[in-house]
């Protein structure tokens, strides 16, 4: 099924979208969940939350890209579940204890926060366009799509040593492409 | 900055570069370390080729050079004793007394052999050493000054020199040492044993004493610089001597020769 039919039943609200989108990315999404939260479980669940969000999304989103824009979902939901669970292991903790003490007081920052990963996002994309196509690919092999070291010198059909130097070297370029947008580094 | 907001900004990235690398992930660019490694793997072939090449063509100068001295007319030193069964030595092989004496060190010809054995370049003029396990015989050459008894050995001379050794030149102290050897004679370690090994800096310090127990008597010969070259039983100038070398080279010698029969020597 194409995306455009795929995103047609989603603006119909017919349930068959869900299940034409896991038939089509459903393998693809729990490769990148997984990626991110290395359990199978946290991976099926970050998948089903993606669609529920892809639901809840369109309408009124119209994604281009089907694909790229699942994997965006499926990306943010997987890291908010490795907090989640990070967080939940230092429960009982006085720091913790007082972190959500202090938060009912100053409320979250997640507008905030999301502004500023906007900003920041911007930022990464003028500096991602000024690499080369190898060192744009590896980096957003790396981190965006959270591929191991093997796995993107295999995409990338090099060497894990000269992936490495290549994204060490990235690495510092974006930091000082970052400081010199006036970020904090 | 926390590498979290970098994780988050991550999400902001433009759609047309997350697909330009998805695209890549769906299609690895594998071919490409397939090509380099087969680059890599045939250059090592070819270095490994070109280097097994340049040996064999070395091994190859080497006897090129060796049959070389031969044609010049140097003739192989053997033994003249006329009770010496002469048609046993090898077509080419003439008796040591044939050739001059003085040119010992640097006429004899050390080329490989039947058994193929190597003998390297004499260190010296004066020094010469030649070897042939023949069916029948061992022929040596050494510099007989040098030689001496082992301590508290006292040999029966007049057998000794029967059986083992004369010198050809007193001047140049080239002798032939000749090892008559029984017709089931069996070359082999138990048969051939290295009583008196003595390393030393000098030439004439370097001694091995045999013991070739193969049935008819006790034979004693002292060698001046034994050692051995490629396992193959062989003698050349060499400051050290190790005993399982000299087994390994004379367990190989033995199986070389494979049925020898009685030929005795005998002092010129």
């Amino acid at each position: 099924m194409q995306d455009y039919e795929i995103v047609e039943l989603y603006f119909s609200r017919s349930e068959s979208a869900i299940s034409a989108t896991d038939e089509k990315y459903g393998a693809y999404l729990t490769k990148i969940a997984y990626n991110i939260t290395s359990d199978t479980e946290d991976s099926k669940e970050a998948v089903n939350d993606t669609y529920l969000a892809a639901w809840n999304a369109m309408p009124p989103q119209k994604p281009s890209v089907l694909r790229t824009f699942l994997s965006k979902i499926t990306r943010r939901i997987s890291i908010d579940i490795v907090r989640k669970s990070s967080r939940k292991k230092r429960e009982g903790s006085q720091y913790e204890i007082t972190l959500t003490e202090l938060e009912g007081y100053i409320g979250t920052e997640d507008t905030q926060n999301e502004i500023e990963a906007k900003i920041l996002g911007e930022a990464i994309n003028a500096f991602l366009r000024s690499l080369s196509p190898d060192a744009r690919n590896a980096f957003i092999c790396r981190y965006y799509f959270l591929d191991s070291m093997r796995d993107t010198a295999k995409h990338l059909g090099m060497t894990e040593a000269k992936l490495k130097s290549l994204l060490f070297r990235t690495r510092n370029s974006l930091r000082e492409y970052l400081k010199k947008e006036g970020f904090e580094v | 900055m926390k590498p979290e907001k970098l994780h988050d900004a991550m999400n902001f990235i433009d759609d047309e570069l997350i697909e330009a690398a998805d695209k890549l992930r769906q299609t690895p660019k594998s071919t490409r370390i397939k090509t380099t490694r087969i680059l890599a793997l045939a250059a090592a072939v070819l270095v490994v080729f070109t280097g097994v090449l340049v040996f064999a063509r070395s091994i190859s100068f080497d006897i090129t050079s060796d049959s070389a001295a031969n044609a010049d007319g140097n003739d192989m030193p053997t033994n003249t004793n006329k009770t010496n069964d002469s048609t046993d030595l090898p077509d080419g092989t003439d008796d040591a007394t044939d050739g001059n004496p003085s040119d010992m060190g640097a006429s004899i010809k050390f080329e490989p052999l039947a058994f193929a054995a190597n003998i390297p370049t004499p260190p010296n003029e004066h020094f010469a050493f030649y070897h042939k396990i023949f069916p029948t015989s061992v022929y040596l050459y050494f510099y007989t000054d040098a030689h001496y008894w082992p301590d508290g050995y006292t040999p029966d001379k007049s057998s000794i020199k029967a059986y083992t050794y004369s010198a050809e030149n007193s001047d140049n102290g080239i002798g032939t040492v000749t090892l008559p050897l029984p017709e089931d004679f069996d070359l082999s370690y138990d048969s051939v044993t290295p009583i008196y090994a003595n390393g030393g800096g000098g030439s004439s310090e370097c001694m091995v004493v045999f013991r070739f127990d193969y049935g008819l008597e006790s034979v004693f010969v002292e060698f001046n610089n034994f050692a051995y070259t490629d396992n193959i039983l062989a003698f050349e100038y060499a400051g050290e001597l190790e005993e399982e070398a000299v087994k390994t080279a004379l367990i190989n010698a033995q199986s070389k020769a494979n049925t020898p029969t009685y030929h005795e020597g005998g002092e010129k």
